[in-house]
């Protein structure tokens, strides 16, 4: 698993070497080099990820006939700007934009909503069902949306609510309310109950505690699930395709597959509206990274 | 976080006091605070479970091919099962003929080939490659943090971005073949030819998803102390060794859990090969999995839809079981999470209680 540097090369060239141990002269040998070999290779296998979608922004910056030209060229031939203002002022454009913001941002509004008071619940007081409400949770997260796509479509044909954002919006709420409920749970059980019992009797009543003290203390973990629903609700593909069938009404991520078909092909002006469909999310993602690490491994390493 | 709960004397959980203090008079109320989520999930999850069940056992309600007349539908017994698993497809007068090649009904076992064929293979993959990153984010460098959130955007760019992306380079005479051309392989036609479509969607998703599977073994390898790895050295024990021996043991459950939602996403993969290959290449449907059959049927009846959405649902619902069964039953005890450090936490308190 590890490196090809540890090599013997280090410690001949040491003075030392015939003295220390093994062990010791080929850790020095390493210190040496790790220094800086360990950051080139970080930044060698962050580069060669990133490098498709290093692609996707040059792209975005060149004329689609560039685009397609042969032999493909790394830099655009010719630099073009003038995509994006041709996209940012597209009325197709502009609608899945809306709809991709209106319903990623309900969604995540619901699913704060609904799993504030169900994962401060089931951390705070043990009732009759709640590791079975827990379990019911969980396995709905091994749900997706994919695999139950018939039935959901059916039913918001029921209701005669294909086409309309809340259909949309409650789907992806609930495919991502296991995991809030799921992250929320932990942080608020981590909080010691001696927390609130002392705001308690300092007379706070107990939405008061919840609001000015449980809430600020559980902050990371409702930003992480903020994010990641926003995240998933943002990135959701198969829902939309089978019931936002209204062109106006598509997300983002639907609508931009259409500006490269059979017919038509504006490479240009995909890789734009590709490049400001994940500017939010990557923004976003760069600010939970942090904790989306942390809180997969913080109780453990605690 | 956890730095509050860390540094705050442990809470004494007597058993006197307990629970129940805070459990009186809240029982009632306090279920009103789950019930939002259980409405939720019924409706949106549960609801359309059960009926997309029932659904598949009931005839589709239209003109019926063999006689021209509408017909109401009603209960089909096993019929739309069969159609799938035993390739029945209706015919003249009420009969069934073994379907014909081209229909939506032949390629079922195609469908579900190459549905576990891309499973097994990007997991595979997955796996190898995320065991590698993670021991390299493991170790302490400079630009660490940077080359860690880096390695991880493509995960939350969106599938069917990624998708068009890779269509690209994809192209006949795009980057790909470009780079093959580099070292003297002919191009290839990657989103028309059966294999090669198909080795594009697994190149596509591996590349996309690899980030995510590191991130969640890394947060396995941050468990283990450097003390083991000591001891280890000390002892003599190989670099393989090590490895073998010592990590992969200790990181058995999150690596089960990465493996376990993986293995789940991959087994109803829709957006990779519906838009970058088109769910075509080679015959026509190379690249179709379960979940392009399942939304290409909806479009032609209903009912055997649900039978198939039926069927995909319980192979991923077999799967699951198998990996906890039989891999680690610790993956739903202990989900990724809280739940494991909560346990964990309340276990030690005793401890932490008699220590002062």
């Amino acid at each position: 698993m590890s490196t090809v540097t540890e090599t013997g090369t280090g410690s001949t060239s040491r003075g030392n070497s015939s003295v220390a141990p093994q062990g010791g002269s080929r850790r020095s040998g390493w210190q040496r080099h790790r220094s800086w070999v360990l950051p080139v290779a970080g930044a060698a296998l962050a580069l060669v990820f990133l490098a498709p979608y290093i692609v996707m922004l040059l792209n975005s910056l060149r004329p689609s006939s560039d685009v397609v030209q042969t032999p493909p060229t790394f830099f655009p031939r010719e630099w073009q700007l003038s995509t994006y203002s041709q996209i940012l002022t597209d009325e197709r454009f502009l609608n899945w934009l809306k709809t991709s913001v209106i319903v990623a941002g309900s969604s995540t509004l619901i699913v704060i909503l609904v799993s504030i008071p169900a994962a401060y619940y089931t951390a705070r007081f043990r009732f009759p069902g709640r590791m079975a409400f827990l379990l019911l949770v969980l396995v709905t997260q091994m749900f997706s949306p994919t695999a139950l796509v018939v039935g959901i479509y059916r039913e918001w044909f029921n209701f005669n609510m294909v086409n309309t954002y809340a259909a949309l919006i409650l789907t992806n709420a609930a495919f991502n309310l296991a995991f809030a409920v799921w992250i929320l749970h932990g942080f608020f059980a981590s909080i010691p109950k001696e927390v609130e019992e002392a705001a308690n009797l300092d007379g706070c009543s107990r939405f008061g505690t919840l609001r000015r003290v449980m809430l600020p203390l559980t902050m990371p973990g409702i930003v992480t699930a903020v994010i990641f629903t926003f995240i998933a609700a943002w990135n959701e593909y198969v829902v939309a395709l089978t019931l936002m069938l209204d062109e106006s009404k598509k997300p983002l991520t639907v609508g931009i597959t259409s500006y490269v078909t059979g017919y038509e092909q504006h490479w240009d002006q995909l890789f734009a509206a590709a490049i400001v469909a994940i500017v939010p999310v990557v923004v976003l993602f760069a600010v939970i990274e942090k904790h989306l690490v942390g809180g997969l491994t913080a109780g453990s390493v605690k | 976080m956890s730095t509050t709960a860390t540094q705050t004397a442990p809470p004494t959980r007597s058993r006197k006091r307990g629970p129940k203090s805070l459990n009186a008079g809240q029982g009632r109320r306090g279920v009103l605070l789950v019930t939002p989520t259980l409405i939720l999930l019924a409706v949106v999850i549960m609801y359309p479970l059960v009926r997309a069940v029932i659904m598949s056992f009931q005839k589709d309600s239209g003109l019926d091919p063999a006689t021209g007349m509408f017909s109401e539908g009603g209960f089909a017994g096993t019929q739309n099962y069969q159609h799938w698993l035993l390739q029945q497809c209706a015919a003249a007068g009420g009969t069934t003929q073994p379907c014909p090649p081209g229909t939506l009904g032949s390629q079922f076992y195609d469908a579900l080939f190459v549905t576990l064929f891309f499973t097994v293979v990007t997991v595979f993959f997955e796996i190898g490659l995320g065991l590698w990153f993670a021991t390299i984010m493991n170790r302490t460098f400079k630009g660490r943090g940077l080359v860690r959130a880096a390695i991880l955007i493509p995960w939350a760019i969106p599938t069917a971005v990624t998708a068009k992306l890779w269509f690209f380079i994809f192209a006949y005479e795009g980057i790909a073949n470009k780079l093959l051309g580099g070292v003297g392989i002919k191009p290839l036609l990657w989103t028309g030819d059966a294999w090669p479509a198909r080795f594009a969607v697994i190149i596509a998703d591996v590349w996309k998803t690899t980030p995510f599977m590191a991130l969640l073994i890394l947060a396995g390898l941050q468990l283990i102390s450097s003390d083991v790895y000591e001891a280890a050295q000390i002892d003599g024990a190989s670099k393989w060794q090590t490895f073998t021996r010592i990590t992969l043991p200790l990181i058995k459950v999150p690596l089960m859990v990465a493996i376990l939602f993986r293995t789940l996403d991959v087994l109803r993969i829709y957006d990779l090969p519906a838009i970058l290959t088109n769910g075509g290449g080679g015959s026509g449907h190379a690249t179709t999995t379960l979940s392009i059959l399942v939304i290409n049927q909806i479009r032609a009846g209903f009912n055997s839809a649900s039978a198939l959405s039926t069927l995909v649902f319980l192979l991923i619902a077999f799967v699951a079981f198998i990996f906890v069964r039989f891999l680690g039953a610790d993956v739903v005890q202990r989900p990724p999470g809280k739940e494991a450090a909560k346990r964990r936490w309340f276990r030690r308190q005793p401890v932490a209680a008699e220590g002062e």
